[in-house]
């Protein structure tokens, strides 16, 4: 079965601001549609910073820079005429820490939804609805729904914040470590999560945790210094790894 | 899909808008502060002359003299405000970081110390003269409090000197090495300081201050250093709370007294930034008009004896500006440069030196 | 007061100083209350206070003082330039939280802090000077010859433009008060987490979206403290208002009309103040305008103290 590219990397490189050493060198990388593709690898390695070269967080912060292309669909991302609003409502991202908005829960997950001109009631409620039964998150507020969301736990934090990537149904989902600030519990929820929106999104994920990536990943990359050192299935990758650096992290001789 | 992308331009453009509003807002404040800087600069400039500095008021309406006995004036009311101001200011502000810590007369101190601040400034010179303008006849109690710490700062110099100089050149002059000669030694030293102290504060008591007769110089040194007190004591409680507790600690554990502790380890931390906050507590009082109005009053005569009414710069520039004469405007212009040009300096360089040194 | 025996002799006798130290600031502080309490004693016996308040006479010939007319110069005054000042402050302060050149934040923004330490007298002078004369010749007419005909707005624009009224000095007052609350602004703003700001960027919103959705609601509690505390420095402010105000005892409806405030009155008549009735009620007046500022002290720090406990959550 010919698994379909949602995006290929090609010959990525980037430098953050002020700086001559390039933080991510020559990346190519496919990401499969609607599979979950792992980037582990140990500290400082570039993994976040690809992440966030898809949907282009670098550029809120003046003087970073890129080289090669980023091809989501077929069209280079990183081209100077690529709308960046336009490349937010395909790619959408979840954060280390939970970032409810201050505002009501349900505000919250309708906030992408306003964003597009959705100002019909009864839409906005379904819309909502549906993307917090798909965060999981919707019996547990589904009779608060306008309180504020500053009043959830850790855990419901990190699940509203999926529901409100999703409620504006990205293509692309990005999660930069989405569990390092949750308990085991919450942390076992989103896992849960990811994998229940495999089918349905492309999901690409951070982690330092490797357990985490052999569970909820089809694919992973494993980096180091700011380049990609090995890329495969993920059983491969962390059974018969193909290069002696990725075996040594897997097993932990540093890292 | 369209009507998001339709949303979206529309929200572009609200987003142009709304912050070059923002940018021309911006450009409003800076025209402000450039034209009235430029006006204070071209109308004083023009009424800059060495006359300003060296000769005293000509009589009303007629034209030439100058502002000796203003630029005097307001040095002297300024020193001794800060004479008063800042040790008060300091010494409460320390005991309520240090030895009273967390305690609710600390924060009782520190609640009324921002009551103080928001205090109108004229409301501050109504208070002061009934207290010591209104009360004729009594002794000059502001004056009393600025001769103290007067003398109190010249003793506490010459008690430092003496010292140095007996541990120095008597010590190694004489050998002098016994424990009890050394007691002996600084007790006489401390003996004398004090008695230095108290007889130049009886002196000096006696020189400077008068009873009250009216508007007279102190008054206007009081309610100066009623402005700088809480400013100051604010400053110095927030600085020393920035200090680490674990310096602290460090000097308790080599058995030094907390006097020293505060005295050459935290203070010596806390230094730019008290030194910052006095120096620009100092530069807001210099600016102040409103409480020298009933205090220190004026005085179109050149005089240092602070228990008459005394010129200032600033009163004297409310008294040129509103009356009739066009030389009177002239010189109100160039004071105003003069005042606002060194206030400028001071602020900017206060601001630069707090925004290098905590850079980090 | 065990731990005292114990201690060196130098910590008992700095103890002590700096003890006295902080026990004469409150002492200080009360004695004001106390002092302006007992010098308005006979205007507060002879007027009481409701009355005192609202009456609008000041005639120092037939010794009957009323509040009215001061108060109303101080609240139009205060009201107006925080109307004028807070656009731009806020402007201002999102120009230098979000949009302006990094390079350029620090000098733009020690320059806005310039305008507050310019000494008010000087905004005195240039008001007199320079403002008052544009006012009266150019602007004043001109907005006399536009909103001026309109029915009910035109009573605010009536008379003569002189350019010592309320209008101009509501105006100078508000260019001082600018900087206050422009920094506490800005600072507030600054607060936000960048996390926050990323998160909302990631779902498409501009940049204004970001500032008015997520930047604005965290910082209100602060921006509130930073308008009241402004509105408490406009309250006490003397000379930037003294210049250019006049001194008329009346309650005029005109924008355009001299009028009186609390700190001008005091300033133009303490001195003059020839009988004892005069002079108490000045107190009087002073001891008004402590307690108002102080209320709006406590407002204001009630703003502040809720917006930092908001941020250490």
């Amino acid at each position: 079965m010919a698994e379909t590219e949602k995006i290929k990397v090609e010959h990525l490189y980037f430098w953050y601001a002020g700086s001559k050493k390039p933080a991510l060198k020559d990346i190519n990388i496919p990401i499969y549609e609607k599979k979950v593709t792992a980037l582990i690898g140990p500290s400082g390695c570039g993994k976040t910073t690809l992440l966030r070269c898809f949907n282009r967080m670098h550029d809120l912060y003046p003087g970073n820079r890129y080289e090669g292309k980023i091809l989501l669909d077929g069209e280079n991302v990183l081209d100077e005429n690529y709308d960046l609003i336009k490349l937010r409502t395909k790619v959408g991202m979840v954060f280390q820490k939970p970032t409810p908005f201050p505002m009501s829960i349900f505000d919250n997950v309708a906030y992408g939804l306003k964003l597009r001109g959705i100002k019909d009631k009864k839409i906005l409620r379904e819309r909502v609805e549906k993307a917090l039964r798909q965060a999981a998150l919707w019996d547990e507020v589904e009779d608060r729904l306008d309180q504020p969301a500053t009043g959830l736990s850790g855990g419901q934090q990190q699940r509203l914040v999926i529901a409100r990537a999703l409620a504006v149904e990205p293509e692309v989902l990005l999660f930069d470590e989405p569990t390092s600030a949750l308990d085991p519990i919450s942390t076992a929820k989103i896992e849960e999560l990811v994998v229940s929106l495999k089918n349905k999104v492309t999901i690409i994920i951070v982690t330092h945790n490797m357990q985490q990536a052999a569970r909820v990943s089809d694919y992973t990359a494993f980096m180091y210094l700011g380049e990609l050192i090995e890329f495969d299935k993920t059983d491969i990758i962390f059974t018969t790894p193909k290069k002696k650096l990725t075996e040594d992290y897997i097993s932990g001789k540093f890292g | 899909m369209t009507t998001a992308e339709k949303y979206t331009k529309i929200r572009k453009i609200k987003s142009f808008i709304a912050l070059s509003l923002s940018t021309f807002a911006a450009f409003i404040g800076l025209f402000w502060l450039g034209f009235i800087l430029f006006d204070v600069l071209r109308h004083g400039i023009a009424g800059l002359n060495w006359e300003l500095f060296t000769e005293d008021p000509a009589p009303p309406g007629i034209e030439g003299g100058g502002l000796r006995n203003a630029f005097v004036g307001q040095l002297e009311i300024v020193f001794f405000a800060v004479i008063m101001g800042v040790p008060i200011g300091m010494l409460a502000g320390i005991f309520i970081a240090e030895y009273a810590r967390g305690t609710k007369f600390a924060k009782t101190v520190s609640i009324l110390s921002d009551i103080m601040v928001s205090v109108p400034s004229i409301v501050v010179g109504t208070f002061i003269y009934a207290i010591l303008v209104k009360p004729i006849g009594h002794i000059n109690y502001g004056g009393v409090v600025a001769v103290g710490f007067l003398s109190a700062i010249i003793t506490f110099i010459f008690g430092s000197v003496l010292n140095l100089f007996t541990s120095k050149v008597l010590l190694n002059v004489f050998s002098v090495k016994s424990d009890s000669a050394v007691k002996l030694l600084n007790l006489i030293i401390n003996l004398i300081t004090v008695l230095f102290g108290v007889f130049l504060f009886i002196y000096l008591l006696h020189k400077l201050v008068d009873k009250i007769h009216g508007f007279n110089g102190w008054a206007g040194a009081a309610s100066l250093a009623f402005i700088m007190i809480p400013v100051i004591l604010r400053t110095t409680e927030d600085m020393l709370s920035l200090v680490p507790w674990s310096l602290r600690e460090a000097a308790f554990a080599l058995g030094a007294s907390y006097y020293h502790v505060i005295k050459d380890i935290v203070i010596r931390a806390a230094m730019t930034g008290i030194l910052t906050g006095v120096i620009l507590s100092i530069s807001r009082v210099a600016g102040e008009t409103a409480p020298l109005l009933f205090t220190s009053f004026n005085n179109s005569y050149f005089t240092m004896n602070m228990n008459e009414p005394i010129a200032s710069l600033t009163v004297t520039i409310f008294v040129y500006a509103t009356g009739p004469y066009e030389d009177w405007h002239t010189k109100a212009w160039a004071a105003s440069f003069i005042i606002t040009f060194f206030i400028l300096l001071v602020t900017i360089s206060a601001r630069y030196i707090i925004h290098w040194r905590y850079k980090n | 007061m065990k731990k005292l025996k114990k201690l060196p002799f130098q910590d008992i006798f700095f103890g002590i100083i700096a003890f006295s130290a902080s026990f004469l600031v409150l002492s200080l502080i009360f004695s004001t209350v106390l002092v302006l309490y007992n010098e308005s004693s006979l205007a507060i016996h002879r007027f009481g206070i409701i009355n005192f308040i609202l009456t609008e006479e000041w005639d120092p010939v037939r010794e009957i003082f009323g509040a009215a007319a001061s108060l109303y110069g101080t609240l139009v005054t205060t009201v107006l330039s925080l109307l004028f000042a807070i656009p731009i402050a806020i402007g201002i302060a999102i120009f230098l939280a979000e949009v302006s050149p990094h390079l350029l934040k620090t000098p733009i923004g020690i320059a806005i802090e310039m305008l507050a330490a310019i000494p008010s007298i000087i905004y005195g002078m240039w008001g007199l000077f320079t403002l008052a004369p544009i006012m009266g010749n150019y602007i004043e007419p001109a907005l006399q010859n536009t909103l001026g005909k309109i029915p009910v707005i035109g009573k605010l624009f009536e008379g003569t433009p002189t350019g010592i009224d309320l209008l101009t000095a509501s105006l100078v007052l508000s260019i001082m008060i600018i900087p206050f609350i422009a920094s506490i602004a800005r600072d507030s703003l600054n607060l936000t987490p960048n996390i926050m700001k990323e998160s909302a960027y990631a779902l498409g919103a501009t940049k204004w979206d970001v500032v008015k959705d997520i930047m604005i609601p965290y910082a209100k509690l602060g921006i509130y403290g930073g308008i009241v505390l402004a509105l408490g420095r406009a309250l006490g402010e003397t000379m930037a208002v003294a210049f250019v105000l006049g001194n008329n005892h009346q309650i005029t409806l005109s924008l355009l009309d001299a009028a009186a405030t609390i700190t001008v009155t005091l300033a133009n008549e303490f001195t003059e103040a020839d009988s004892d009735i005069y002079l108490s009620s000045l107190f009087y007046l002073a001891l008004i305008l402590f307690v108002l500022s102080f209320v709006i002290l406590a407002i204001a720090k009630f703003f502040l103290l809720k917006a930092e406990r908001g941020y250490s959550r």
